[in-house]
């Protein structure tokens, strides 16, 4: 009876099997396409590089294959050293400094001359600061793919519901800097209304383990209180002074501001929230148990239709200003945004050195930044924006509100992000988001309060000045 | 093989196939009373135990039932409705570069089965011949072993990928169950053990007969390793079902089920489908599960009959 | 340990224990010394080659790489002596906290590994053999976590414990715990509770070889040690134990190694810290990110070189606990 049983299952096995490696077979064809993309298939997901791949199709009469890999980072080294059918990737953490130095990626010298439209060039549509950070060795290897928006997301309807306002500046109850008369709404007085309106039924915050969501809170500060000529200077790593603690404290107030919100007043998040994995935080969000999340741009489009939006909608918030902000000639605050995914390589697009389908994949990157295929990219991203000007696109009837927030944002706000290809950095030695090694302090600040951050930096500072000499040697 | 183990485990008597019973049978009646204390005693947290790790696959299986909203309500609430749907959709509406799951079963099977056989065999006949036979560098190649074992790599991908491509072993099966059939590993080093301790004598008497080495490697020792190997095959076997480095770098066309699933449950991920991510995982959980059960058998019984006096 | 040895001399008396091939009569003189060489070379042949193949060759590179530097002038790998070495052990010295600490966390495997999880599968293993009611059924739930996916291991671990979503702190307050800790909030706690993970999804595979060894004791040992009223503790330490000694030391072994290879635990289930790193995990966060592989190769190669030795040292003090017996 059991070795019946047992022989069923084999032959079923075997059948199952030989349909298998039939179908496999079948579907095994040769590579005849005109231009095969790799992207990594991560928070954007694939929709977007499909709906441009047959659009791209349908204008050039090209063939257009597509792979979305969700490995992809890890396997590109391994495909640029010992060739690939591939002609363009799209994915996070290229090193392409490294690959543009062994000479591993093409040029892209004359994609920036190419033309987008009628006399607007890629380097014109390209955003200037990402432009920059795409040159080695005089030479750009690389176009920056997206201009990444975080911050803290909030629940619209809750908002609505309550009357609450959306906070537009920090204002410490100590020491308050909000003025009500000017429309302002404080970010502390917000979160003790909150609990005081819902008898602490609703938590001001819900954040999780993967703590590095309130960089973008964070840095917002940061570049607030310094603006974003000084973190450029910064990244440029010139000397080891733009690290010391009294000349340039912003980044160490920045982190105060936060140790003060979250740290020192654990009423203001549910309980326990360094330990919280990342999924356990959204959806304590979207069910409505706490009113803000750090977070970026994809999560209304990671989590559509999984949610009742009769508890949720989501929309994001412009950082509140901190206490001494930099304001412009006419008194009014700088508006000022970190664009997500920036540290160290950032997300590029890149060609390989021996792609078989070179100026396909040029003429691939410049159609992919036309005003009509930015907007498709967002559209079909639900927010995301590419790295690109996108003064000439506006978003269609169905963008969402938190859509038109991301783009809002991005648009009015002066944008800024760290990355670098000084020596230290490229070698790993030196983080620019927390020096020295990348450590980030906020689950440590939240076990312990009373760490003195004044010290921490200046400790930091004299490590890196002891080090310097032998980073650049 | 279960037909003629079964009876075999019989004729060993009523010890065999209660030994306990039997052995209390000669003893005071005391001792049997604490000792069925301690054994429930045993059974208590053997249960609470079990319980944890049945609980995760329960939690799995009923939220792979839920829609999309209600999941996010309540992730430890019995299903309110049942979308089957979730299952439907993975198994007929998804499918990498034309292969859909069920083609990626018959990918899978074929690679773990062979790549499963010969690294078996590979792994034994190093550990046995290291384990048995004395020679110069033995001691040294166990080093190695150990070694091997050890040494986090990094970074080799490119370097791998370019010795597979040098020998035209890339997008092949051939050149992925290459790999798999390394000798030494995770493998080498249970069935050295094994082997270590298995007796010499039935080599002893067949050497007298002028049985040749490999005689006696292959007809009486290899046999006489089933259990072992059986139980080092299934671990392997469920490594190689489950890996995903290799054959997403080497098959790129004919995606494994492992290669499939991952692409999938990132797809899925992505969107936040978390139930339709627990049945894609159910789906490609439920064949291991069967094979595992089937073999558990098959393992209990070659143990109770391999005992070299049986 | 005397009577652990008299008991194992009992079942070699028994089996008639073995000889090795070594001490076997050599009845046909040199011929047999010759064919016995041939069979060895045969034997070893393919293994050794795939291994010098895949294995070797593949990690030459590593170890070449060990030893150089990325010139960004060049474009080239150069060779800078022994540099990359010598920072790896100033970082542990004290140069870099995460070095430092991910060097404590992956040695505390072995202690974890060897000396809470494998005894525990060992008593696991004992007791199923006991026929303990019900069995057969824990043998396949016992192997569950084996083949059930990390991914969603970690995720109802996590959940489990989470504090406003997880079940386990209601149960503790209800039992009157006050002050429940941030399980994965903060360090060293979230590193107990992926060793308390790894101790709970890990027994299974131990289970699994060691109660096969254990069950492979032929009936009659057990059975004689029966009749001489050995108790369940001695019949444990004293009998099976000995006699499963090689599987024993061989999952000690592998215990060892997990000290280089944990990767996945920590990544899943505190994804964003480097307080629980690991040194294979910091590699491999280090290659995906693609920063300094030179140092990377040195600082897995500088482990390696170091733990090695140390294991070897271990399994032959090992091998001198029980005589070996083969049955």
């Amino acid at each position: 009876m059991k070795a019946k049983v047992l022989r069923m299952l084999v032959l079923a096995m075997a059948l199952v099997m030989a349909l298998g490696v039939g179908l496999a077979f079948s579907a095994c064809s040769k590579a005849d396409w005109d231009l095969k993309i790799a992207v990594v298939h991560k928070e954007y997901g694939q929709r977007w590089i499909n709906a441009l791949a047959r659009k791209f199709e349908d204008e050039t009469g090209l063939v257009v294959e597509v792979e979305a890999n969700p490995n992809l980072q890890s396997e590109i080294p391994n495909r640029l050293q010992n060739g690939s059918d591939d002609d363009l990737f799209f994915s996070h953490g290229i090193t392409w400094e490294l690959f543009a130095a062994r000479g591993l990626l093409e040029p892209l010298d004359d994609l920036y001359a190419m033309q987008v439209s009628d006399g607007v060039t890629v380097a014109d549509k390209v955003l200037p600061q990402f432009a920059s950070a795409s040159q080695f060795n005089g030479h750009y290897y690389k176009v920056a793919w997206t201009n990444g928006t975080g911050g803290l997301v909030y629940n619209k309807k809750m908002f609505e519901d309550r009357g609450w306002a959306v906070p537009t500046v920090y204002s410490n109850p100590d020491n308050p800097d909000c003025d009500p008369e000017a429309g302002e709404v404080g970010l502390m007085e917000l979160c003790e209304k909150i609990l005081a309106d819902t008898d602490g039924e609703v938590k001001p915050f819900v954040w999780s383990s993967e703590t590095y969501y309130w960089d973008y809170v964070v840095f917002d500060w940061w570049a607030q209180l310094a603006g974003v000529d000084a973190i450029e200077t910064y990244t440029q790593l010139a000397s080891p002074d733009v690290f010391d603690p009294a000349a340039h404290p912003e980044q160490k107030e920045a982190l105060k501001a936060w140790k003060n919100l979250i740290a020192d007043h654990p009423e203001y998040s549910m309980e326990d929230c360094a330990g919280k994995q990342y999924t356990a935080a959204q959806m304590e969000f979207v069910t409505g148990k706490a009113a803000m999340i750090p977070c970026a741009q994809w999560l209304e489009s990671g989590m559509t239709g999984n949610y009742d939006e009769s508890t949720c909608v989501m929309d994001i918030m412009r950082t509140p200003y901190l206490d001494g902000a930099k304001k412009d000639e006419s008194g009014e605050y700088i508006p000022v945004n970190y664009s997500v995914g920036s540290t160290n390589s950032g997300d590029s697009i890149i060609i390989p050195a021996d792609a078989d389908h070179k100026d396909a994949a040029k003429q691939f990157v410049a159609f992919m930044l036309r005003d009509d295929n930015l907007k498709l990219f967002s559209e079909e991203t639900y927010g995301v924006q590419l790295a690109a000007d996108y003064s000439n696109v506006t978003l269609g009837d169905d963008a969402t509100d938190f859509m038109k927030s991301v783009y809002e944002i991005n648009a009015t706000s002066q944008k800024f992000d760290l990355l670098s290809s000084a020596l230290p950095v490229l070698q790993g030695y030196l983080s620019l988001d927390w020096p020295v090694e990348g450590v980030q302090h906020y689950a440590s600040l939240v076990a312990d309060p009373s760490t003195d951050i004044d010290a921490l930096y200046q400790s930091n500072y004299e490590e890196i000045v002891s080090e310097w000499s032998e980073w650049f040697a | 093989m279960n037909d003629t183990a079964s009876p075999r485990a019989n004729g060993q008597g009523t010890c065999a196939a209660d030994k306990t019973a039997c052995a209390e049978g000669l003893k005071k009646p005391r001792f049997k009373v604490t000792k069925d204390w301690a054994l429930w005693v045993v059974f208590a947290v053997f249960f609470v135990y079990a319980v944890t790790l049945v609980f995760p696959f329960v939690w799995m299986l009923f939220n792979s039932v839920k829609g999309n909203q209600e999941y996010f309500t309540n992730i430890w609430a019995f299903p309110q409705s049942f979308h089957v749907e979730n299952y439907t959709n993975v198994l007929f509406d998804y499918d990498v570069h034309g292969v859909t799951l069920f083609g990626m079963f018959g990918i899978s099977i074929l690679v773990t089965l062979f790549g499963t056989a010969l690294s078996l065999l590979m792994s034994s006949i190093a550990a046995y011949v290291i384990a048995k036979y004395k020679f110069f560098g033995r001691n040294a190649l166990y080093a190695l072993a150990v070694f091997v074992m050890a040494v986090p790599v990094a970074g080799t991908l490119p370097a791998q990928y370019s010795i597979m491509q040098t020998l035209h072993l890339t997008n092949s099966i051939v050149g992925v169950l290459i790999l798999y059939a390394g000798g030494f590993g995770f493998n080498f080093l249970i069935l050295y053990g094994f082997f270590k301790n298995l007796s010499w004598e039935y080599a002893e008497a067949a050497l007298i007969d002028g049985c040749s080495d490999f005689g006696i490697f292959f007809k009486i020792m290899l046999p006489m390793a089933r259990p072992a190997l059986i139980a080092v095959g299934v671990i392997h076997a469920i490594g190689l079902w489950n890996d995903y480095l290799t054959p997403s770098i080497y098959l790129p066309n004919t995606p494994t089920l492992a290669v499939g699933v991952n692409l999938l449950l990132s797809e899925l991920r992505g969107r936040s489908a978390y139930p339709e991510m627990f049945a894609t995982m159910i789906i490609a959980l439920i064949p291991i599960l069967v094979v595992f059960i089937c073999f558990q058998k098959t393992i209990m019984e070659n143990t109770v009959a391999g005992g070299l006096k049986g | 340990m005397s009577e652990a040895k008299a008991a194992a001399t009992a079942a070699e008396k028994l089996q008639k224990g073995g000889q090795s091939a070594e001490n076997a009569p050599k009845r046909k003189g040199l011929d047999r010394k010759k064919r016995k060489a041939i069979f060895i070379c045969v034997m070893l042949a393919f293994p050794l080659v795939q291994l010098f193949v895949f294995w070797f060759l593949v990690n030459v590179n590593t170890v070449v790489m060990s030893f150089q530097e990325f010139d960004w002038l060049s474009g080239k790998y150069i060779f800078n002596g022994f540099k990359n070495f010598i920072r790896v052990f100033e970082e542990i010295g004290g140069g870099s906290a995460v070095t430092r600490r991910t060097v404590i966390n992956s040695v505390l495997y072995f202690p974890v590994t060897c000396f809470i999880s494998l005894p525990l599968s060992i008593l696991f293993s004992y007791f199923l053999y006991k026929k303990v009611p019900g069995a057969a059924a824990f043998r396949v739930i016992f192997f569950l976590p084996s083949i059930i996916p990390v991914a969603v291991l970690t995720m109802t671990f996590s959940f489990s414990f989470d504090a406003t979503l997880g079940f386990v702190n209601p149960i503790l307050r209800a039992l009157g715990v006050e002050n429940i800790p941030s399980w994965f909030g903060r360090y060293p706690n979230n590193q107990i509770m992926i060793f308390a993970y790894c101790i709970w999804a890990g027994l299974g595979t131990n289970i699994v070889l060691i109660s096969g060894a254990i069950s492979r004791i032929p009936v009659e040992i057990m059975e004689y040690s029966k009749l001489e009223g050995v108790g369940k503790a001695r019949e444990l330490f004293q009998i099976a134990i000995p006699l499963v000694w090689p599987t024993i030391t061989t999952t000690f072994i592998l215990g060892c190694t997990s000290v280089f290879t944990v990767m996945m635990q920590p990544l899943m289930l505190t994804p964003s810290t480097t307080d629980t790193y690991t040194i294979a995990l910091m590699i491999y966060n280090g290659v995906l990110n693609g920063r300094n592989l030179p140092y990377l190769s040195a600082f897995g190669l500088a482990m390696s070189v170091i733990g090695v030795p140390i294991i070897l040292l271990i399994k032959w003090a090992l091998g001198k606990v029980y005589a070996d017996v083969e049955y």
